[in-house]
């Protein structure tokens, strides 16, 4: 059966046709035994599927879903919730990060320092400042919420064997617009810290750098995975989000150290060749002899899938889409 | 643009300005046809509703990012369709795909699973013969009663695809459920 007929015979059987089209196709397959059986052979199978009732929900499966939702939503607690929902995805990141709390460290720190020197002091100290910021603070279920391209660092920041690479936060043109921001905007990460997924006693260090740059460069470490599967990577993290924290395997003998700023590059050409995604490192590891990063990717409309991206190449080697 | 379509952007737009009351209209307006969806793509109440749970969550974390110039309901069948695939696929690297023994219609134990799903035992036994891509044209088409040009949308194929996979599904359908007519070619000879 050519796929014209195939598409007659759908459209035939889906009123698509015009009145004389419809005339001259059942001619046809009056005429043709093998259009007709085929044509039968529809029309049985669309007979027996007929007059299926819609499946409904029982009122308790309609209140279970509800009340998930709400609470994953946080509608039952926050009045607007949008830009508080992690997805799960951040749930297995969140125990990473840490950085959206250090961001507001950051913005807190311009806020403080304008009370113990001058307004004008202030500003200029803080766009100067080029030493590292250190701190300690809970993590944020909402790293990823603060700017687009945000991302989480590692619960294990200090781990020698980390992999650390920058990334950078949009919206903070200099560090003398996060000086004048700093009245006006509250420290929206720490306010948000509601997810039954990360612990309010959880800690995490991270360093932020306010750089006098167009934008603040934030170091973030990554765990080393030496041999990943995927598949029961993906799992495993499904089963338990904090699973990769403060795991740290020395790379093999065999393969390189994943060069921390390839992988900026590689996150940032990914992002830039794909907008409507966001992609978020998990952990770097060595893929066939290749340094690696393996990148949790999620889009607007597929689900959330792990990638194995080569650093040099930046290309995909596997996934589990 | 159908006054349901005007609605749930309005819906949306409100949801995104904190109107919590939006969440329950849009669920009110849309929950029952994702959950049948999802309930004969994955064959079992309960995974039905993990993965309506995923789809809602998805479209209400993501509905900033809902482009109007989609219908709400494309985008969100569009959604459904994806997530029941992730599921699925997930499923299958758990287990090999068959009917288990305690779905097999000839067991009478089945009947209770069966009627979960609200279709004959046979006809369930058959869908779950088909490939997701294949079963998920068939509920959409025939079982959801969407239009060729709302499941092209929603499977993100072209509207020929369709037509294709809505064919060869049902001549499957047709062959499993002992009605293959007479002389109508094998389904697995099709091009």
């Amino acid at each position: 059966m050519n796929e014209l007929n195939q598409e007659l015979i759908v459209d035939l059987i889906g009123g698509r046709l015009s009145p004389e089209e419809e005339r001259s196709a059942l001619t046809r397959i009056e005429n043709d035994s093998d259009l007709r059986a085929a044509y039968e052979t529809q029309m049985s199978a669309l007979s027996a599927l007929g007059a299926s009732p819609l499946p409904s929900m029982t009122p308790e499966e309609r209140s279970t879903l509800h009340a998930a939702l709400r609470h994953q939503l946080y509608l039952d607690d926050v009045p607007v919730p949008v830009v508080a929902a992690p997805s799960p995805w951040q749930r297995w990141w969140a125990p990473l990060g840490g950085f959206a709390v250090a961001a507001a460290v950051v913005v807190g720190a311009v806020v403080i320092l304008p009370g113990a020197l001058s307004q004008d002091d202030a500003r200029e100290d803080v766009a100067m400042l080029s030493t590292e910021i250190s701190t300690t603070a809970p993590i944020s279920p909402l790293a990823d919420d603060v700017g687009g391209a945000i991302e989480s660092g590692d619960a294990d920041a200090a781990a020698p064997e980390a992999t650390t690479f920058t990334t950078s936060v949009p919206n903070a043109a200099t560090a003398e617009d996060l000086a004048d921001d700093a009245e006006a905007a509250p420290p929206v990460a720490a306010e948000d810290s509601i997810d039954e997924g990360a612990s309010a006693d959880d800690e995490v260090e991270s360093t932020t750098t306010a750089a006098s740059s167009d934008v603040v460069i934030v170091p973030i470490s990554l765990p080393h995975l030496s041999d990943v599967d995927l598949d029961v990577l993906e799992e495993q993290l499904a089963s338990n989000p904090d699973s990769l924290t403060g795991r740290q395997e020395p790379p093999s003998a065999k393969s390189s150290e994943p060069d921390a700023s390839q992988i900026d590059a590689c996150l940032d050409s990914l992002r830039a060749n794909d907008t409507a995604s966001s992609f978020s490192p998990i952990a770097t590891t060595t893929y066939e002899g290749t340094a690696a990063v393996v990148v949790s990717v999620s889009s607007l409309d597929e689900n959330s899938f792990l990638a194995i991206f080569a650093v040099d190449s930046c290309l995909e080697l596997v996934s589990t889409r | 643009m159908t006054a349901r379509s005007s609605e749930d952007r309005e819906l949306i737009r409100r949801y995104l300005e904190g109107d919590v009351s939006a969440f329950d209209e849009l669920m009110a307006a849309h929950e029952d046809r994702v959950f049948a969806i999802c309930l004969r793509m994955m064959r079992n109440r309960d995974a039905a509703l993990d993965a309506t749970q995923d789809v809602f969550l998805t479209v209400f974390r993501k509905a900033d990012r809902y482009k109007e110039q989609a219908a709400f309901s494309t985008w969100l069948y569009r959604v459904a369709v994806n997530t029941c695939y992730d599921h699925l696929r997930r499923q299958q690297r758990k287990r090999t795909e068959s009917i288990p023994e305690h779905l097999d219609p000839s067991d009478p134990r089945s009947g209770d699973e069966f009627h979960a799903v609200e279709l004959r035992p046979d006809i369930e036994a058959a869908l779950a013969g088909l490939t997701p891509e294949f079963r998920a044209a068939v509920v959409l088409v025939d079982l959801d009663g969407m239009s060729l040009e709302g499941a092209a949308d929603a499977l993100e194929v072209p509207i020929g695809t369709v037509k294709s996979r809505l064919f060869r599904a049902r001549k499957q359908l047709a062959k499993d459920l002992g009605n293959f007519a007479p002389g109508s070619e094998h389904p697995s000879g099709e091009s």
